[in-house]
């Protein structure tokens, strides 16, 4: 049902694909390639953990877009922690899913450009 | 199981376990699938320089962990029935290549707010080939009446 449109179509409620609750992930990383960047891609960064909620599943043929706005930062226990929003809507401005996408971050600009030119 | 309804789910119910090598091959596939090209997951030499987890090793995707952890509803219960409305995971120690990821869940709390709106709480966890918890993570599920 999340990949055979033929037994979607028999056999989902709705008769077409059902998303994978997961299937943000892949948005958002299509979204930040074609369109303004984020630390998502960020060498070095690493991932403590996510948040994820959708208000409605994404449908075959919707057109997607994303938004992606900062939403917190700090610093535990030495960690340099951010969040940024992350708003996905369909051609008709429906909100489908919210993405609390968090990560860690080298510390400074210098520990980044570490990462980088490893 | 198609037919889960909501009155059928018990707290404590136990969602049977799915197991996964996370290979390099794996792991490059999700990279493909998700377009996710992190150096710490798929650049070999990169990783024995980098050492971001202080492993020499790549390690897999915290969202496969996260999506594995979601797969347990889903098997379980069914992917047409059930809809995850909100997922929240932590993940608790790097996933090295070569790792058997073992997910399970619970169900932790019932919530019956009234038809075309219950949900459960479903607890679930993921841990390694060492049996060290990886990841944690807690699934609104919203069910049929």
């Amino acid at each position: 049902m999340l990949i055979d449109p033929n037994y979607a179509a028999k056999h989902s409620p709705t008769g077409e694909l059902i998303q994978h609750p997961l299937f943000v992930v892949q948005v958002a990383f299509y979204c930040i390639e074609n369109g303004s960047g984020s630390w998502i891609r960020s060498p070095g960064a690493r991932n403590p953990g996510q948040k994820i909620e959708l208000f409605e599943p994404f449908k075959a043929g919707e057109t997607i877009s994303m938004t992606v706005s900062p939403f917190d930062k700090w610093i535990r226990r030495g960690k340099h922690y951010i969040t940024d929003k992350l708003d996905f809507y369909n051609q008709y401005g429906v909100h489908k899913a919210t993405w609390w996408l968090t990560l860690i971050l080298p510390p400074n600009r210098s520990a980044m450009l570490h990462f980088a030119r490893l | 199981m198609a037919d889960i309804t909501f009155s059928r789910v018990n707290i404590g119910d136990e969602l049977p376990e799915i197991a996964h090598v996370v290979s390099q091959e794996v792991i490059d596939r999700y990279a493909v699938a998700s377009l996710d090209y992190n150096p710490v997951h798929t650049n070999i030499e990169w990783c024995e320089r980098a050492r971001v987890f202080g492993t020499p090793k790549t390690v897999g995707h915290g969202m496969f962990t996260m999506s594995l952890m979601a797969s347990v509803v889903l098997r379980a219960w069914g992917a047409a029935a059930p809809r995850i409305r909100c997922i929240e995971a932590k993940f608790t120690k790097p996933v090295e290549v070569g790792s058997r990821l073992r997910c399970f869940g619970r169900v932790k709390e019932l919530h019956p707010i009234g038809p075309g709106r219950n949900f459960v709480v479903v607890e679930l966890q993921a841990v390694d080939s060492t049996d060290a918890i990886v990841g944690v993570a807690s699934a609104q599920v919203a069910l049929p009446d």
